[in-house]
């Protein structure tokens, strides 16, 4: 299970200061580490955590639709 | 949708909706659809992805299991029409939800809404957010002031079309071109082919951009700004898309 993805997913949209968003992650049960990630802003960092918490060892199918 | 075609059917329906690229992004209309329908398809943009669908409808099901790694991707189109119209013609209201933009590089989309609709049952296609929504908001870019050239990477390579240096232009699936199968890893030899082609329209030193709309709330897209010569040798995200701006302005 990515528990950060499912954070992202259920986050309600507005915008957010990185310590709301850390008590808002914090509530969510996210640990230190995942709370770095989140507010780092930074894709490539969350998708690499995401990946390695899914343990996908496939890695990301691509599902270009064309 | 009329009465009498939904009488002559059984009630069944289709609608299909975009899911944006993000879970926040799904429109009002769209969310109204998805928790009217009886069932729920969903593709989503990766491996595991929609969960958040399934907690918002019971009979979600993704159509994930249509790919096969290997096998071309239009069989994969053609068993996922079948897997949304199967339940259409058992009367179900049936939704389809799709990544993005629904009717956007979407083929199985809107052929389940044709042959829904050569079949007798009401079929809609819902708009939403696309890829190229966010890039326009991410990047700065008003394609009203400048125009653009829009085109799928293979597709802009095996048929050559003219540039028009004073727009934008922007090539989708990058990391997949001249692939036809289900993958599971981009393939980097087409970029090669795509910047020699590009080298015949701009300068080597042109700045590109390969971006990345990013699927969470609050975590930045991916930019990468980098000379056009340098693109053969990227290690293009398999969701990337690639942003020519204008040779002239």
């Amino acid at each position: 299970m990515a528990k950060i993805k499912d954070f992202l997913e259920q986050l309600d949209a507005g915008t957010y200061t990185d310590e709301e968003l850390r008590e808002r992650g914090d509530r969510f049960g996210l640990d230190g580490d995942q709370l770095d990630d989140v507010v780092s802003h930074d894709l490539n960092k969350i998708k690499n955590a995401i990946k390695r918490e899914s343990g996908n060892p496939k890695g990301q199918l691509l599902k270009v639709v064309m | 949708m009329s009465q009498s075609r939904e009488a002559s059917t059984g009630g069944g329906s289709l609608t299909v909706i975009g899911t944006g690229i993000r879970p926040q992004q799904l429109t009002p209309e769209s969310r109204h659809a998805l928790l009217e329908a009886d069932d729920l398809l969903y593709l989503a943009a990766e491996p595991g992805g929609g969960s958040w669908l399934e907690r918002l409808h019971p009979n979600a099901r993704s159509l994930e299991g249509c790919y096969v790694a290997g096998e071309e991707r239009r069989s994969a189109y053609e068993a996922m029409v079948e897997a949304i119209l199967e339940p259409v013609r058992r009367g179900r209201r049936v939704c389809a939800a799709f990544y993005g933009h629904p009717g956007v590089f979407v083929t199985p989309s809107h052929e389940a809404v044709r042959r829904a609709h050569a079949d007798g049952f009401p079929a809609r296609m819902l708009p939403a957010v696309s890829a190229e929504d966010c890039l326009y908001a991410d990047l700065g870019i008003d394609p009203g002031r400048s125009g653009r050239q829009s085109y799928e990477a293979t597709e802009f390579l095996e048929h050559p079309r003219p540039v028009d240096g004073r727009a934008y232009l922007i090539l989708w699936q990058i990391s997949v071109i001249g692939e036809r199968r289900a993958v599971s890893s981009p393939r980097y030899a087409g970029l090669a082919e795509l910047a020699e082609a590009l080298l015949a329209h701009y300068p080597p030193e042109h700045e590109v951009v390969v971006y990345e709309a990013s699927p969470y709330p609050l975590v930045d897209a991916i930019v990468e700004r980098l000379p056009l010569v340098a693109l053969a040798e990227e290690q293009v995200t398999p969701m990337a898309t690639l942003v020519i701006p204008p040779r002239e302005r």
